[in-house]
């Protein structure tokens, strides 16, 4: 397994608060990573770090190039390469779903309309979106098919990486175990490398194959989920050692 | 990064070379098999010489494949790997859904204008509910003037009247020269120089000074309201309100509407000060009426009702803006677009409809003789 990003000596500072601290990680290609932390660890801020929304220092290297300081060519070279679902969505209020998804192949390539709707539609279907919802606006869809939406667009341009902040948040048990379902099957069958920050504990247990934990601005351990549980550092202990984390490893460690 | 895109026909096979993705496709001419000699019996597609594949190139590969099945030949795929196969098969079946397009719903002419009648008397009954709602608010509140939200009334005076006071000085200012440097042209003409005190004084007092203000907070306020209301709707902050037992109207809409009344009388006398001095500055430039002469000549030529009259209207306006603004921020329908759509529409039916207003009161102060 190569590895697809690498991270070294990452240093943020927000507002004088340095929030990411000579920070190391590597993803592997292909894998599941989830990140993980109490709230206020910057697991949000390092994501936006990778997507170059947020200044820092350090060397980030994606696909073996360096990135943070790169000239903007390379950064929009890279960009096409990753495809983002933000917490939210972000889906373009004004724009229809399929005309969200048709959005970036339209701005990107110079293909035929006829067939940018097509391959917009089979995106649509990947996700398990039913086609009658092509023509709704954002505002008319339920909180699971906007996450299904934002997939969509995400996969437009057929990323390699795939970044995910909070997937699962703010859906109900059954649409957050269905959405897992579908990260796995589109790492599958898209050959995907997906980085997802989350707070599911049953995301983390069903999909991650590892997890970066993230404390005092850095990656405290990253290892399966199974390691992680028996982690010496006292903050990794205290997260997991509550009840609902407790259920969940008892219920999928029998498995 | 290079991408690199062929197919060719060799060994009775269609043999697809190279970046078989959405970058690579674009490179692909627009019926790649025209320039191949293809036999009629059934084909193979040699997949082993592909570098990469996306969703988009299978889609290509699918649309070659169905091409040939229409001109009756038989397809196989062969040298794909068990990856490359499972993702042509996820793709096959996603497109197998694609084919239920549901499509949009084309209305003629006719069509059309009914529903827009019908949009429109309904945005009428929503206005006069809004009205409706507004006149009960306030009716309650008068009751109970303990509930009355000063703090934010003040706010609103503090926002959307003080910091207003600068544009309004300049401008007004610079009509007051604008006026008297036109008329002044006519009135040498006549040697009537000195009746530019009563030109000035009655039509500043009675139009300009109010419209010029209330024009100015259209642009200004009535956009603002629009835009924080129609954000607050989006965001469910009205819905958070109302589940917490409050009304929206008392804690947002009644503050904002009555800080305006109190306004912007208030900004119509500074803004018939400033057209005044504008004026002034102008009569003494080219006119040669001093401002002593000026100041002198004044209240013989306007009387108080001039002024009262403008003072009058000004309330009125106000309520107009302030209404306009709040009803499309309350309509915004949770998306950008309706944010701007409900904005542009608030100004111009706010400007629209203070220009109404003014012309029905000039029909009514002159069929009153005033």
């Amino acid at each position: 397994m190569s590895t697809i990003i690498e991270i070294q000596n990452l240093n943020v500072t927000l507002n004088g608060l340095n929030v990411l601290h000579e920070l190391h990680l590597s993803i592997n290609e292909g894998e599941i990573l989830a990140i993980v932390g109490g709230s206020g660890a910057g697991k949000t801020t390092l994501l936006r770090t990778i997507l170059l929304l947020v200044p820092a220092t350090g060397s980030i290297k994606v696909l073996g190039t360096e990135i943070l300081h790169a000239s903007t060519v390379v950064q929009q070279w890279i960009r096409s390469y990753w495809g983002v679902m933000f917490q939210q969505g972000a889906l373009f209020s004004s724009l229809t779903l399929l005309e969200n998804i048709m959005f970036p192949l339209r701005q990107e390539t110079s293909l035929p309309l006829a067939d940018i709707e097509e391959l917009a539609r089979i995106k649509l279907a990947l996700v398990g979106l039913k086609q009658d919802a092509a023509h709704r606006y954002p505002a008319e869809l339920s909180g699971g098919m906007k996450k299904r939406a934002a997939i969509a667009r995400a996969l437009a341009l057929d990323p390699k990486l795939l970044f995910l902040d909070e997937p699962t948040a703010g859906l109900d048990p059954h649409s957050g175990s269905e959405f897992d379902e579908l990260v796995l099957d589109l790492r599958q069958s898209l050959n995907l490398t997906v980085v997802m920050v989350t707070h599911d504990l049953d995301s983390l247990w069903r999909i991650s194959d590892r997890v970066a934990f993230l404390g005092k601005g850095q990656v405290l351990d990253c290892a399966p989920i199974k390691q992680l549980m028996h982690a010496k550092d006292p903050v990794i202990i205290d997260y997991f050692s509550d009840n609902r984390a407790k259920m969940a490893a008892e219920k999928y460690s029998s498995e | 990064m290079k991408s690199y895109i062929n197919i060719t026909f060799e060994n009775n096979k269609l043999c697809l070379y190279g970046n078989w993705t959405l970058s690579g496709i674009e490179k692909l001419p627009k019926n790649p098999l025209k320039h191949l000699v293809l036999p009629t019996y059934p084909l193979k597609i040699d997949g082993s010489s592909i570098k990469s594949l996306d969703s988009a190139g299978v889609y290509t590969i699918e649309k070659i494949k169905r091409q040939l099945e229409n001109a009756n030949i038989t397809i196989e795929y062969v040298g794909f790997s068990q990856q490359q196969k499972t993702l042509i098969e996820i793709i096959h079946n996603a497109e197998t859904q694609t084919h239920f397009k549901s499509t949009l719903i084309k209305y003629t002419p006719i069509e059309k204008l009914g529903k827009e009648v019908v949009a429109k008397f309904k945005e009428f009954m929503l206005w006069m509910n809004f009205i409706g709602e507004f006149s009960i608010t306030t009716i309650k509140l008068l009751a109970k003037p303990w509930l009355i939200p000063w703090k934010s009334i003040i706010a609103t005076i503090d926002f959307m009247g003080i910091r207003a006071l600068p544009i309004i000085a300049v401008l007004s200012f610079l009509i007051g020269v604008v006026l008297t440097y036109q008329i002044g042209v006519q009135l040498t003409q006549y040697g009537a120089n000195i009746y530019i005190v009563a030109f000035l004084g009655i039509s500043i007092l009675r139009e300009f000074g109010p419209l010029l203000a209330s024009i100015i907070l259209a642009g200004r306020t009535s956009s603002a309201y629009t835009a924080q209301l129609g954000l607050m709707k989006a965001n469910e902050e009205i819905d958070a309100l109302k589940t917490m037992g409050f009304s929206p109207l008392e804690l947002l809409i009644f503050p904002r509407i009555v800080g305006l009344i109190i306004a912007m009388p208030l900004l119509t006398v500074w803004s018939d000060i400033f057209g005044l001095l504008g004026g002034m500055f102008m009569s003494k430039a080219s006119l040669g009426v001093s401002m002593e002469t000026f100041i002198q000549q004044f209240p013989q030529n306007v009387t108080l009702s001039s002024f009262m009259i403008g003072i009058g209207k000004a309330p009125v306006f106000a309520l107009i803006i302030a209404a306009v603004g709040c009803y499309h921020g309350l309509k915004v329908a949770g998306s950008a677009t309706s944010i701007g759509e409900n904005t542009t529409k608030s100004v111009v039916l706010a400007i629209f409809l203070i220009i109404i207003a003014d012309a029905i009161f000039s029909v009514i102060f002159s069929y009153l003789g005033i």
